[in-house]
């Protein structure tokens, strides 16, 4: 079919002619489908044609020395290397994608990148390349079957052999090792609840305390009990002792005969201490403790309670001063720490500085009105307020 | 509900034997990742050999076979260690295991390199065209005037929904070199090869025709100049 001879060319035809003539242009379509002879002809006999394809030729062979030559130097808004493999395989994030590839497009230093893993994870094939796979002992069916058996193996851990053998018991119930490996599954799991169940060596320390109070202060996380003795007889048998402190005692024991400076079984032994008037021990436990834990408010408190016996039984009016000024510390960390404002309000209270006292046990009913401590700081509180209201002599 | 619409892991492997040669790629990672056997892992093999040692291949290029072969085991082993990265795949991911196989081979054979030959970066973008030419310090700042030129004129050009997309993937040909059909395999653009094309077409015919406006008063001017000087 002739081309009329004003028919000028396309800008598909004017690509094509472009590609043919210097490799330029920017398609894929061939010159015969385009129906580069009806061009040709074209381009003699029409000089507007011509002229306008010499102009794109000279502008596409400019446009070609723009494209990079050299890698450039890395520069401070460039992303790390190891970005580029991601984004030539197409496995990064969409919108983060896009921002790198702009700034691939425009980069000297990370389009060369971006470049390069793109023709590494290209599709097409060479020759050569089919020539090397040919070469490769691991594209032999025995290298792949001695390879998928190693794979095999490694995946078999002990967890998913366990899980295997534990799919076959559900398959095959009557097998009698199935058996065997389903009960000790569940002597396990039996186990385990039972660890989990076990009260924690300080539970048992609070239950002893509140089962048989020896001293007026509290020791945190036990409920209220009533003071039975202030102090331990001489000739009082250990096995008078609740079960829960001989039970801890006993556990706190062997963790420190392995772990002898961990602070919690030093705060544990401190408070066993306390509950035995042993207020000499419990000052060293808890003090080894307060070393490797100084911010601890508890171990603080507690400390101050063994200052409290020491003044108790020796009459030392300076334990007191030291317990409140323990406690004072332990309440500058948490002004609502109502186990140290208990504390310190009994301590003051020793210390007749009632006006102190009085204060520390409105505020300790503010924070604490409906614990079973209440009604004891509030049978406290009133004694005082009583005891003050009485007029002197 | 179907087997085919089950999550894999919610599967348990039947005891008669599995087809694992006709399971779609995602299905058969997800089998060797919950349960691979000695047959489920061949097929895995057989399947992505071709893949992990061509990437091996194009990476350590300048090795023997034998290193190739390291690097295919070593990337085999790798997937099968790391349960997790293969945990990851859902069922719909088709074209994604490809690519994931072909980034866990490169990421292996650069480990792989740069083990053996710790003083050298193996990367070089480079190295396929040979040392590149000397730079001549005038052409580059002519180069950098005429770059910021054609970014002008590219960005008069376009409109402001696909600009950045638009100006990406003409930068991408014209400085960096791809083509357009590296440039449509990108999922991020959301192209076609012909779509890629068609937009190259319409913006480096453009581009041409403004730089040919821009020269040509200049050109005038200096024929006249030397005209003058006759």
């Amino acid at each position: 079919m002739q081309r009329s001879p004003d028919e000028h060319l396309s800008p598909g035809e004017l690509d094509a002619v472009l590609r043919q003539r210097s490799g330029a242009g920017t398609g894929t379509v061939g010159p015969e489908e385009v129906g580069m002879d009806r061009v040709n002809v074209h381009l003699i006999t029409c000089h507007d044609c011509r002229e306008l394809v010499e102009m794109h030729v000279e502008e596409e062979a400019r446009l070609g020395q723009l494209k990079v030559q050299e890698q450039a130097p890395r520069r401070s808004e460039c992303p790390e290397p190891d970005v580029w493999p991601s984004v030539a395989a197409g496995l990064g994030e969409e919108k983060e994608s896009k921002e790198l590839l702009q700034h691939a497009a425009i980069c000297d230093h990370c389009g060369p990148l971006l470049r390069y893993w793109v023709s590494t994870f290209s599709s097409d094939v060479t020759e050569d390349e089919e020539k090397m796979l040919r070469e490769l002992e691991s594209s032999g069916p025995e290298w792949q079957e001695s390879v998928a058996r190693q794979l095999s193996e490694q995946r078999e851990s002990w967890w998913r052999r366990w899980g295997h053998r534990l799919a076959d018991l559900y398959l095959r119930p009557f097998r009698w090792r199935n058996w065997i490996l389903a009960g000790a599954a569940v002597a396990v799991v039996i186990l385990l609840v039972i660890v989990q169940r076990q009260p924690s060596t300080d539970r048992l320390l609070a239950n002893a305390y509140t089962k048989q109070r020896t001293f007026e202060l509290r020791i945190a996380g036990a409920e209220y009990g009533p003071i039975r003795m202030l102090q331990t007889a001489a000739d009082r048998s250990p096995l008078d002792r609740p079960p829960a402190l001989l039970e801890a005692e006993a556990r706190v024991a062997r963790g420190l005969a392995e772990t002898p400076s961990n602070p919690d079984l030093l705060q544990a032994k401190g408070r066993a201490e306390l509950l035995h008037w042993n207020y000499v021990s419990a000052i060293s436990a808890f003090n080894q403790a307060i070393a490797a834990k100084p911010d601890s408010q508890s171990l603080m408190t507690d400390l101050a309670s063994a200052y409290f016996e020491s003044a108790e039984a020796n009459n030392r009016p300076g334990d007191y001063e030291t317990a409140l000024n323990l406690l004072t510390k332990a309440l500058a960390a948490n002004p609502n720490d109502t186990v140290a404002l208990f504390n310190r309000a009994v301590v003051l209270q020793k210390m007749s500085a009632d006006d102190r006292a009085i204060e520390d046990w409105h505020r300790y009913l503010q924070l604490d009105s409906k614990s079973t401590w209440a009604p004891e700081a509030k049978r406290r509180l009133d004694e005082i307020e009583s005891k003050r209201s009485k007029p002197p002599g | 509900m179907s087997s085919a619409s089950l999550p894999i892991r919610a599967r348990i492997p039947s005891t008669a034997a599995v087809d694992y040669a006709a399971m779609p790629g995602p299905e058969l990672v997800r089998a060797c990742a919950d349960y691979g056997n000695a047959a489920a892992w061949q097929e895995f093999i057989r399947r992505y050999h071709r893949i992990i040692a061509i990437t091996a291949g194009r990476i350590a290029r300048r090795c023997g076979p034998a290193v190739i072969d390291e690097i295919v085991q070593e990337t085999f082993l790798k997937l099968c260690r790391n349960n997790q990265m293969l945990c990851d795949f859902d069922t719909d991911a088709g074209d994604r295991v490809h690519a994931f196989m072909r980034k866990a081979a490169a990421n292996v054979a650069l480990d792989h390199l740069r083990r053996r030959e710790p003083d050298t970066e193996p990367l070089e973008p480079f190295e396929e065209s040979g040392k590149s030419p000397a730079i001549d310090p005038t052409a580059a700042v002519d180069n950098k005037i005429f770059f910021r030129e054609v970014d002008e004129i590219l960005c008069s050009l376009l409109d402001e929904k696909n600009r950045e997309r638009d100006r990406t993937i003409f930068w991408l040909r014209y400085r960096q070199g791809f083509t357009a059909k590296e440039i449509a395999t990108d999922p991020s653009f959301g192209l076609t090869l012909a779509g890629v094309e068609s937009i190259l077409l319409r913006l480096a015919t453009a581009v041409r025709a403004s730089l040919a406006e821009n020269r040509r008063p200049k050109q005038r001017a200096k024929g006249k100049a030397q005209g003058e000087g006759n």
